[in-house]
């Protein structure tokens, strides 16, 4: 999964949609979601140095088509100035910390699962 | 020199859409809890439209700003109530009261009397029962100063037009009509003014599914408590004193659940006749409750702000 945005930009959205491939009770997981820290994390292939750790993340929602239907939640990342200074081929990270209703940690998840999410700034 | 714009002959703010002033004034906040007015109806004279929409198109959404001055959750009692207000005839309260408080454990809980009905030997018998749910305890740090809860009723369906009335609403439950103009008016040909009688019935029970949706609490502006199939009270024209809303407090009848007074200070009320989705509230939280009030969260995130450099 290849990401682009341009050195010293701050668009566009960094966007992640959670894959709903009818396996999963999407809106057990937006539950949790509505309760969890996410943050994002990206470091540099070659060297491994990280240049973000611990990004906050926002949660979106898509205006429904249908009132009936399952809302769909994105995770948002909006890159800095400073955090694009330099070019080249970075790797990021979502971590999702889920919560209870004390909001103690419980369960994480990070994504993507499947594949690599590479960031490339050009 | 004073700039005079002249020419207009119109008042560009209609009646109906203010809550204050000659024209459609509410009962004032008085420095008593509960604030309890009659939503169909405002203390002037002239024809509003109800305070409150009777049934919103898709849910609501209820926000209080608490503060509790380290008192104990015994006081806490119930802060909002919405039905119908000192009834104590079953099939008049039924389906027709709803409220939430605190319980002396820290919870909140939310009450309602509700109806049903079955076919039994082929023939329809009704039944009454008392519903009702508790959240998980409020987290101490959370609630230690101020605190914001938010109570959210999501409708499956969202109802346009003729449906908020028809589809599991108050016409459902109209089994007939009386005529209130005096007799001498009926009598002189005048048109006649039609008061519908609304009773509890079959057709009632068999729209419920139309009635049902998400009810969700929120602490701070996170989720603690969900509930699906939750079916939303619609005020109904029976008892005593029916379209009451009530902030800050309860009422007497009911079957005696939702009696009680706050002992907190209600810093903030709102009423929104759209329901808020997670982020909304969230958004609400961050953006207007937040920065205005002494809100210690759940659980603080742990800052370093005294960082010293280091050295040998």
């Amino acid at each position: 999964m290849e990401f682009f945005i341009r050195k010293g930009s701050t668009d566009p959205l960094l966007k992640l949609r959670l894959v709903d491939d009818g396996r999963n009770d999407k809106s057990s997981l937006n539950d949790l979601l509505e309760n969890s820290d996410i943050t994002f994390d990206m470091f540099e292939v070659e060297t491994e140095v990280p240049i973000i750790l611990g990004g906050v993340c926002n949660l979106t929602t898509r205006n429904k088509k249908y009132d009936q239907t399952t809302d769909e939640y994105y995770i948002t990342y909006r890159f800095t100035e400073d955090q694009t200074l330099e070019s080249g081929k970075y790797e990021g990270v979502v971590t999702i910390q889920f919560l209870d209703t004390d909001l103690l940690p419980t369960e994480k998840l990070i994504v993507p699962i499947k594949e690599k999410l590479f960031i490339n700034i050009i | 020199m004073p700039l005079d714009i002249t020419g207009f002959t119109t008042n560009l703010i209609e009646c109906s859409s203010k809550l204050a002033g000659d024209c459609c004034p509410i009962d004032s906040t008085l420095d008593v809890r509960p604030w309890a007015y009659e939503i169909n109806k405002h203390a002037g004279t002239d024809l509003c439209d109800y305070i409150i929409e009777r049934r919103p198109e898709k849910g609501w959404t209820l926000d209080f700003v608490f503060n509790r001055e380290e008192l104990p959750w015994s006081v806490g009692s119930v802060f909002y109530f919405f039905g119908v207000r000192d009834e104590y005839t079953q099939s008049l309260y039924a389906d027709n009261n709803l409220s939430f408080g605190f319980t002396s454990d820290g919870k909140i809980k939310w009450n309602a009397y509700r109806y049903s009905g079955s076919c039994v030997n082929e023939s329809y018998k009704e039944t009454f029962y008392h519903d009702s749910g508790v959240t998980p305890i409020l987290c101490e740090n959370g609630t230690s100063k101020d605190f914001n809860i938010t109570i959210v009723f999501d409708r499956h369906l969202r109802h346009t037009e003729c449906e908020i009335e028809n589809a599991g609403g108050w016409n459902d439950l109209i089994t007939g009509s009386t005529i209130t103009n005096p007799r001498a008016v009926t009598l002189s040909g005048a048109t006649e003014n039609y008061q519908y009688i609304e009773e509890l019935n079959k057709d009632w029970n068999d729209e419920r599914y139309a009635r049902l949706g998400i009810l969700k609490i929120y602490l701070n502006g996170r989720p603690i408590y969900k509930i699906d199939n939750w079916e939303e009270i619609i005020p109904s024209n029976r008892g005593f004193q029916p379209f009451i809303q009530s902030w800050g407090g309860g009422t007497t009848g009911s079957g005696g659940i939702h009696q009680g007074v706050t002992g907190f200070n209600l810093k903030r009320i709102k009423y929104i006749e759209e329901p808020l989705n997670a982020l909304e509230v969230r958004h609400h939280y961050i953006v207007s409750t937040k920065p205005r009030y002494d809100i210690i969260e759940c659980q603080e995130k742990c800052e370093e702000n005294n960082i010293e450099p280091f050295s040998d």
